[in-house]
């Protein structure tokens, strides 16, 4: 291996120190959120953001998602195009007018 | 038989089989957790009332759980690094730090689990605890089986060793609550049993296979270590995917 190899690794190994470090304080101020008692609407959108910019970490440094080959990001954005259709599922069959209802 | 492109990357697809494999295999995982949030969303859209988690959840075992998760992540990259560097010895304590921690996140979650069941807790409680227990459930079940990949990397003997471990440590876990919940509710004997006849020889199978089969993991690192590498480097993928999800269930059911 080259040296030049090696200290690409170093490099990796930086940034997965500081990704840890911002993952270890978006849980803390995940759970600081919570205790502000912010109301549903916001408490639910806040939670998400966060989880979502915690998600987009992992998958970017720790999965190299960063620098990754076309075929790969093709997969999934095939995979998140579906996996939203099935999260709005419930919305889209209406099931308002079924579920609920005898409650 | 020489396999082709497990090392190098295949000319049409830019990318090692295994590598295109496993992500394939990821997005049939979205797809698996994807219905299931979905279906959190119509059961709490739909229902009348919808419990505060934290009120019914341990919040604090949660967070720990949550930071447990993220330091194995960063040790299974840690490990894979260190093939990268072809530091072996670096490697071993890196993997064996992540296997570890998943087995502190699992026993964590047998307290939580068993701190509900005693308190009457069950997943036919109410919606939210079916819901929850699934997720959480399922979401376990893909921790064990990261753990005994992660274990295989390490060779034959500690390979077999943690996963022995580790699935006695699941027989103990799930043997407590079956044999107070066969005290409380009779019709419990029968799960007890079926621990006994089904569970228990599926284990001692599985540790029989790892004892007879070869675990290669330690001649590939000889004769091919970028293999090994690459190899732990799609584990790796799938481990943190299990991080990712748990990232997201954390605030979904304890938080909101």
């Amino acid at each position: 291996m080259s040296d030049n190899h090696a200290a690409d690794i170093d490099k990796h190994v930086r940034t997965y120190i500081l990704v840890f470090v911002a993952l270890a304080v978006l849980t803390v101020v995940t759970v600081a959120v919570y205790y502000l008692h912010l109301g549903v609407v916001a408490s639910v959108a806040l939670a998400l953001f966060i989880a979502t910019i915690k998600g987009s970490l992992v998958a970017c440094f720790f999965m190299h998602l960063i620098s990754e080959k076309k075929l790969v990001y093709a997969v999934l954005i095939l995979t998140v195009a579906f996996f939203f259709v099935l999260l709005l599922l419930p919305v889209l069959t209406s099931f308002a007018d079924h579920i609920g209802v005898a409650g | 038989m020489e396999i082709p492109y497990v090392v190098e990357a295949r000319p049409d697809t830019g990318l090692n089989n295994g590598k295109l494999g496993i992500w394939l295999f990821l997005a049939s995982e979205v797809m698996l957790f994807g219905a299931l949030f979905a279906t959190y969303i119509m059961l709490r859209v739909g229902g009348s009332t919808w419990p505060a988690g934290a009120e019914i959840l341990d919040v604090p075992k949660a967070t720990l759980n949550t930071m447990v998760l993220i330091t194995s992540s960063v040790t299974m990259v840690m490990a894979w690094a260190s093939l990268m560097r072809r530091n072996l010895g670096q490697f071993r304590l890196f993997m064996s730090a992540t296997v570890l921690l998943g087995f502190a996140f699992m026993v964590i979650k047998y307290f939580e689990y068993t701190h509900k069941f005693h308190h009457d807790l069950f997943p036919s409680t109410s919606t939210f605890l079916a819901i929850y227990f699934t997720m959480t459930g399922l979401h376990g079940l893909h921790v064990f089986g990261g753990m005994c990949i992660n274990a295989y990397f390490l060779g034959k003997a500690p390979g077999t060793l943690l996963t022995t471990a580790g699935l006695a440590a699941v027989y103990l876990a799930l043997l407590g609550p079956l044999r107070w919940a066969a005290a409380e509710y009779p019709g419990f004997l029968a799960g007890l049993c079926w621990l006994l006849i089904v569970a228990l020889p599926i284990g001692i199978l599985i540790t029989a296979w790892l004892l007879w089969t070869k675990n290669n993991s330690m001649e590939i690192w000889r004769t091919n270590p970028q293999l090994l590498t690459n190899r732990v480097e799609h584990a790796g993928l799938f481990w943190h995917f299990v991080d990712l999800v748990w990232i997201f269930l954390f605030p979904v059911f304890y938080l909101l």
